[in-house]
């Protein structure tokens, strides 16, 4: 059982976190792998299409205001693309939390939920330093960390966190 | 695991047949209803990209390779669905959908119930019902002579045979 | 009896208040913009301020100065002494009152502040314990009118990680320390002492407060 990445979109659909990890059997070193590297890569950008459709199909197949029991959309959990499986967790502030993984693990929603609500609240919302409006306009792009999380602090938790994790390697 | 509803995709990505076998999805006019399997199609499409990417091509094509090897030794598939790269399955809080891809491009869709926690199982019993719904359809619809290929399936027997084991 | 206003506190949520606190530089920083803009009469196109602010309304003169984003820190007015003057007169005048306020509670308890060194232990333990519910971590003094006093775990920038690194982290964090610096002059100022406070940050978040009095004890 292993995860691969861990991306994050924002209301904006950009992506404003992307985390690769490299493990045993691809390099010499495990849980090395590189961070923000991909956000405007085809990966990416394929990733969201795919969310984005399939998040459409899972609300508009049930009607969430026929059934008394549900009072908010269907919502998507995770989707399998050959060996791969994403899992998916969208806040209501339209952020995107997605972990890729291998099509052993069930379900990761508590871990997408607490790298949301401990890690991005205590990193990027409490961080009075980090942007969490992350769309630019064009002509600023002075340094490459505008538009992403790129504090040290959740780089490193969110790491440490997902490391943790029985099922990382 | 209850099938709510069974979708039959032609090569083309058009829907050839749609059966909502047991309630519980919300009923969707006709053309929503096309538009619906070309978004599946086109995920599907997308998604094998996707994978090509993550992995750099290795088992992609290994995969094929090793599927059309199979055929021209054996004369017969190693395994019926050629669903190897695409888009497999979704699972949401109020059901679960997936994919069979045939050799020849035919797509089977089943969405069920969810089963949380039985991931495993379920990707067994969904198999199960693809491989009762692939013999059908050989059956009483590819047997049909007047059916013509990539045509909407308007056959009763295959109908009533649908229902039969889903039900 | 009459009621005591410390008894009577109400909640303050403490994210909200922290926030709200981390706003204080920016503000201060869009002031001294628009007061630039207006003499040099080039702030025309931020006139109309009486629209109510959207996703997209410029805040201040400063590149890209957006709600959400932190753009505004990379003002070259960051550090300019107008800014932190403004940040330090804020907390100058909140240690008056909050001085006034605890000293009301500490009378009714007894203690006695007689010498400049239970000043300093006031500020240590009352006006910490009441800021942050903590108490200063360490006090130290030359006894010739210079106080350290030592917070290891500062909660106003405690949070604080620029993506640009431990320095840009350091030198914005700066800028906060202001407002600490502020209230205890204010304190001091309200037992009489003048005194000129210095806040540097020896190891992120640890802060060291330096204070300067006239007074030898």
């Amino acid at each position: 059982m292993t995860i691969y990445s861990f991306y994050i979109f924002d209301r904006h659909c950009n992506c404003i976190y992307n985390r690769e990890f490299t493990h045993l059997d691809h390099a010499n070193a495990s849980g090395v792998g590189q961070v923000n590297k991909n956000n405007d890569s085809n990966a990416s950008k394929l990733l969201f299409g795919i969310l984005y459709s399939l998040k459409t199909i899972s609300a508009k197949l049930i009607d969430s205001e026929s059934e008394a029991e549900t009072a908010v959309a269907n919502a998507l959990k995770s989707f399998t693309i050959g060996p791969y499986r994403a899992h998916y967790l969208e806040s209501l502030t339209r952020l995107k939390f997605v972990l890729v993984s291998d099509d052993n693990i069930d379900n990761l929603q508590a871990i997408l939920w607490e790298l949301y609500s401990v890690y991005y609240i205590r990193n990027v919302v409490h961080n009075g330093l980090s942007p969490i409006e992350f769309k630019q306009s064009d002509d600023f792009k002075e340094n490459e960390t505008v538009g992403k999380i790129s504090n040290s602090g959740f780089i490193t938790e969110t790491d440490q966190f997902l490391q943790s994790l029985r099922f990382f390697n | 695991m209850k099938v709510y509803s069974i979708y039959i995709l032609n090569k083309a990505g058009g829907l050839i047949y749609q059966n909502d076998v047991n309630p519980g999805l919300t009923k969707l006019t006709a053309n929503d209803y096309l538009v619906l399997a070309g978004t599946l199609h086109g995920v599907h499409a997308i998604a094998s990209k996707l994978s090509i990417n993550i992995d750099g091509m290795e088992s992609h094509q290994e995969s094929t390779a090793n599927a059309n090897s199979a055929l021209l030794v054996s004369g017969r598939s190693q395994d019926a669905n050629n669903n190897k790269s695409g888009l497999q399955s979704i699972e949401t809080d109020l059901f679960n959908l997936y994919v069979f891809q045939t050799l020849t491009g035919i797509k089977f869709i089943i969405i069920t119930s969810p089963n949380p926690g039985e991931l495993k199982k379920s990707y067994d019993s969904a198999n199960e019902v693809f491989k009762q719904l692939y013999i059908v359809y050989s059956d009483y619809v590819m047997k049909d002579p007047f059916y013509s290929l990539d045509m909407p399936i308007k056959s009763f027997l295959f109908d009533t045979k649908v229902k039969e084991f889903v039900t | 009896m009459t009621e005591d206003i410390l008894d009577t506190q109400s909640y303050v949520n403490n994210s909200c208040l922290q926030l709200l606190l981390q706003e204080l530089v920016p503000t201060s920083i869009r002031v001294s913009h628009r007061l630039h803009d207006s003499t040099s009469t080039t702030g025309a196109s931020l006139a109309n301020s009486t629209e109510p602010t959207q996703a997209d309304t410029q805040l201040s003169s400063v590149r890209n100065d957006l709600p959400g984003t932190v753009n505004v820190l990379e003002s070259s007015l960051l550090n300019n002494d107008e800014v932190t003057l403004r940040i330090e007169t804020y907390g100058y005048s909140l240690g008056l009152k909050l001085a006034e306020v605890l000293l009301y509670k500490n009378t009714t308890s007894g203690t006695k502040l007689v010498d400049i060194l239970d000043i300093m232990k006031f500020v240590c333990r009352d006006v910490w314990k009441c800021l942050y519910n903590k108490q200063m971590d360490n006090l130290r003094t030359n006894h010739r009118g210079t106080f350290v006093l030592v917070d290891n775990n500062y909660k106003l920038i405690q949070k604080l990680n620029s993506p640009k690194g431990i320095h840009d982290t350091l030198a914005k964090s700066r800028v906060y320390l202001w407002l600490p610096c502020g209230i205890i002059r204010g304190i001091l100022s309200s037992f009489g002492i003048e005194s000129n406070v210095t806040a540097e940050i020896t190891s992120f978040p640890a802060v060291t407060f330096n204070i300067h009095t006239g007074i030898n004890n």
